[in-house]
């Protein structure tokens, strides 16, 4: 076991050198850089101070190297003009659009991000799984409608239409507060019971907009993949035994369904990151989303690219996760080699 | 509604085993299960009665009993095995948790003391290592071991009745004569009454007291096992105790040497690698699958090869048929006339292996997973003329039509789809879709295993009427000699990848020399009750382990011991 732990850790690491590589090639696609673009801006404006400063920051992020070398000085892996300061080194580069280290910009953002998405998870997890088991179990009868109806409601609502829709309700009869993730007080003060309860309070409804339409999804596969498991010889075997129906079904049919329902950790993380961005523009949550934005549409490369390494840093490590977990679940993946 | 079974009457007696016979559909499985009421969803106990009698004189109607009262009785009173040990068994629990669990249901209440009893439950039914077992999955275990799991897990709490169906269906023969003897050993231990649902009239004249044969959902003929097997009175049950597979060995052929063969293999072998868990592959495995095997087919003969599961044979037709290339030092070659060049099977050009395709072709094993639901029978038929380019479409229809009814199906019915025919129809359908390019060479892998009985005699007679009527040679793979007996000429008894013994089919049943053939001929099971199976000689070499078989036949898996030329053309494996 450790050693196949050992193995993915590995195998992720380099998995994530190879994205770094893609994530900084792929934004410097389009020509030009962002400071390439204002000096020219400066240029036509005649400001020599500004274009002085410009010319600056480019030879101090290396913006003149060619694109290979940038890379290598942006990872930490090559020296700049300060010396070996990249990713590595905890170095995560400026940011030219808000002018400051990308690491004051995104600042909270970072786990405020994970939180929101992980409440996400959490959520998609806790409602599909009691909901597609009775759907499954209870296939062809008004309650498996009733539950399929819900879901590809869900499903079919736009996000951003849901989550205007939720604040609204939500503020005028369960009183909950609209916008942002805490109330403005809170923000930049040390964490505390408060803090924490506003934040939770704030958490509700990006929560359950972000996550419907995974649940939905989630809700149908597991609905699907139970109603196999359920003819299954072995749930005869069970019955047989004597087992009452609520534990037959949780004991053995489910154990079997659970398997895709772990490894899709690592494919939702994405999507609920990406997913969230509009919802994160509309609720004004301060995520990631509304930051990536602006960064790509500005040509902010180390903003975006550091942002675009953190998202697929989470999706690899949900994979890890999901690959743990369907070890721990499933002794055939873990004795795979034993038998 | 649809009546499934209709006024069936069945009486079990504490210690004593009840044979319900009968083919598929003809609803003994859903008659042992209605005992059980483990019913299908959509099926109804429309009517009658299941006396269920604890002891003394309370008698209870199990078809009116309440779910709490059935789920107390089932695996503690009621115990049932099933055909497949490997999807009966949840892969996610090991065996022990799934055996224990039983007892927990049923009233124990100490953790300890249950395994303890999983534990001696386990060495009854023959587990060398019941520690062992407890703590393994069912994937981890062979077929044999798994149906002795279930075996523990359905009479763990001593049941007064076990329902057993077809437990040994899914077995190799010498493994199923085993299983047979357990049941009989735990009837004794426990004293419980045996349901035994089955098709096989061999297994059932080994351990029945009594019979009852069913056919289309009701009950053909019943009573004591001995009087029905010598002296059937109704039709159906004689009919089923002709078509019951028995060795012939006075029509076994003997056919003269020959030296046109149309197959040459020498020095056959094929090792898999299985990947290993390592960063680059690290820790590989390499499982042989042959070793060195020699075969020849001469030209209009049946070459038969018989063995146990993973005994190589499958791979062996794959290797022949150009599916699976072997390993180096191989030669394989192909003569498609006696006179012409023979060919280098594993390296021939594409257009020579579209040749060859064309005369030598395969019937597989499952007649419901071969033939695609998608397709008409038409369809099915024409799909290898139109692969090959062979004639336009109307005389496509004639020679489909034709070769429909040559294979005893009506020429009318080629609109259909699969579905709408039988088991014995469908394998008809793939012997034809076989012959359709008017082959050479046809493998026949299994082509009988999945049929019932009767059909079966059906399937071998049109094979061996195509055989003269196409000048075919075959290749029939097998695991049951009394199958082969019927129209092999050569026989090659296969284990472990090697071949033990080979001669034609006469000699070999005359004469049989090697314990693992004499273990197969022993454990096949035959419907006289005075021919009971020799479990001694089945012993000796059931497991399919060289490494256990006695002297001069023994040897190391890692270097099989040389064949022999015991008598003029019987070969025979041994070290001296």
């Amino acid at each position: 076991m450790i050693r196949y732990l050992g193995h993915r850790f590995l195998t992720m690491l380099v998995t994530l050198l190879i994205v770094s590589a893609l994530v900084f090639w792929i934004i410097n696609l389009p020509p030009g850089d962002y400071l390439s673009n204002q000096i020219a801006e400066l240029r036509a404006q005649g400001e020599a101070a500004s274009i002085e400063k410009a010319e600056f920051l480019r030879k101090q992020y290396s913006l003149d190297q060619p694109l290979w070398k940038q890379y290598f000085i942006w990872l930490g892996a090559a020296p700049g003009p300060d010396g070996y300061n990249g990713l590595l080194q905890g170095d995560l580069g400026w940011s030219f659009e808000f002018d400051q280290p990308v690491k004051e910009v995104l600042g909270e953002a970072l786990w405020l991000t994970c939180l929101v998405n992980l409440a996400a998870l959490l959520f998609i997890y806790i409602v599909s799984l009691p909901l597609g088991t009775i759907a499954a179990v209870k296939a062809g009868s008004w309650l498996d409608y009733f539950i399929a109806i819900v879901g590809y409601i869900g499903l079919a609502t736009p996000n951003f239409l849901l989550a205007l829709i939720l604040l609204y309700y939500g503020q005028i009869y369960l009183d909950l507060p609209i916008g942002g993730l805490m109330d403005p007080g809170f923000e930049g003060e040390p964490m505390s019971w408060a803090k924490l309860k506003s934040i939770l309070a704030h958490l509700i409804v990006p929560t359950i907009v972000i996550g419907t339409a995974g649940t939905a999804a989630m809700i149908r596969r597991l609905r699907a993949n139970l109603l196999d498991e359920l003819g299954k010889p072995y749930v005869v075997t069970a019955k047989a035994k004597g087992l009452s129906p609520t534990k037959r079904v949780v004991k053995y049919p489910l154990r079997a369904a659970l398997n895709p329902f772990v490894a899709d950790i690592g494919n939702l993380l994405p999507s609920l990151v990406s997913g969230s961005v509009l919802v994160s523009v509309v609720l004004s949550l301060p995520t990631l989303g509304p930051a990536l934005l602006t960064a790509l549409q500005t040509q902010d490369q180390y903003l975006a690219g550091f942002i675009l390494l953190f998202v697929s840093a989470l999706t690899l490590v949900g994979m890890l996760v999901s690959d743990i977990l369907l070890a721990i679940l499933d002794p055939r993946i873990r004795f795979g080699g034993r038998g | 509604m649809n009546e499934v079974v209709r006024g069936v009457s069945l009486s079990l007696h504490a210690g004593k085993t009840l044979a319900l016979v009968g083919e598929s559909g003809s609803g003994k499985t859903i008659s042992g299960r209605a005992l059980m009421r483990l019913l299908p969803p959509k099926a109804r106990i429309t009517g009658g009665q299941i006396n269920y009698c604890a002891g003394g004189d309370i008698v209870e109607d199990l078809a009116k009993a309440n779910d709490r009262r059935m789920r107390a009785l089932r695996g503690c009173e009621l115990g049932m095995i099933f055909q497949e040990p490997m999807s009966s068994l949840s892969p996610f629990h090991t065996i022990g948790a799934q055996v224990k669990e039983s007892l927990l249901l049923h009233g124990e209440k100490d953790e300890r003391t249950a395994r303890d009893i999983c534990l001696d439950t386990f060495e009854k039914v023959g587990f060398p290592n019941p520690g062992r077992a407890f703590d393994s999955y069912p994937f981890e275990l062979s077929g044999g071991m798994r149906q002795r799991a279930m075996i523990a897990m359905a009479t763990i709490c001593r049941p007064s009745v076990l329902i057993a169906d077809e437990p040994t269906t899914a077995l190799d023969v010498t493994t199923q004569a085993l299983i047979l003897d357990l049941i009989q050993k735990r009837q004794e231990q426990t004293g419980m009454a045996v349901l035994l649902i089955t098709h096989d009239l061999g297994v059932v004249s080994n351990i029945a007291d009594h019979i009852t044969v069913m056919r289309k959902g009701r009950v053909m003929e019943a009573g004591n096992a001995r009087d029905l097997l010598t002296d059937p009175r109704h039709p159906y049950l004689k009919r089923l105790i002709d078509a019951a597979p028995d060795v012939d060995v006075a029509a076994a052929h003997d056919p003269e040497p020959k030296s046109d063969l149309i197959v040459e293999a020498r020095n056959i072998s094929k090792t898999f690698t299985s990947r290993g868990r390592g960063l680059f592959g690290v820790g590989s495995v390499k499982i042989p699958a042959l070793r060195g095997i020699d075969l020849v087919i001469p030209r209009g003969e049946t070459v038969a090869l018989v063995g146990e599961s993973g005994s190589g044979k499958s791979t062996l037709a794959n290797v022949i048929l150009n599916a699976v290339k072997p390993d180096h030092g191989a030669i394989l070659t192909y003569h498609c006339n006696e006179t012409d060049r023979a060919l280098d099977v594993p390296s021939l050009s594409h257009n020579a292996l579209t040749r060859f395709r064309r005369d030598v072709q395969i019937v597989f094993q499952d007649p419901y997973a071969s033939l695609s639901p998608r397709m008409t029978v038409q369809d099915i038929l024409a799909e290898p003329l139109i692969i090959h380019d062979i004639c336009n479409a109307s005389e496509r229809r004639d020679r489909c039509a034709a070769m429909l009814k040559r294979v005893g199906l009506d020429p009318s019915h080629l609109g259909r789809f699969p579905h709408a025919f039988s088991g014995g129809q469908r394998q008809r359908i793939s012997i034809a879709r076989a012959l359709m390019l008017q082959p050479k060479l046809l493998i026949c892998d299994e082509p009988t295993s999945a049929l019932d009985v009767s059909v079966q005699a059906q399937v071998l007679e049109l094979l061996n009427e195509l055989r003269e009527e196409f000048n075919l040679s075959y290749l029939f793979i097998s695991h049951d000699l009394a199958v082969v007996s019927r129209l092999a000429d050569e026989i090659a008894v296969m284990c472990r990848g090697a071949i033990v013994e080979q001669a034609p089919a006469r000699r070999l049943f005359e004469n049989p020399a090697h314990p693992y053939t004499k273990a197969l001929m022993a454990a096949a099971p035959d419907p006289h009750p005075d021919h009971k199976l020799d479990l001694n000689t089945i012993a000796l070499a059931a497991g399919a382990q060289p490494e256990k078989w006695p002297e001069p036949y023994r040897y190391d898996r890692a270097e099989p011991a040389p064949l022999r030329e015991v008598d003029p053309r019987h070969f025979v494996r041994m070290t001296a």
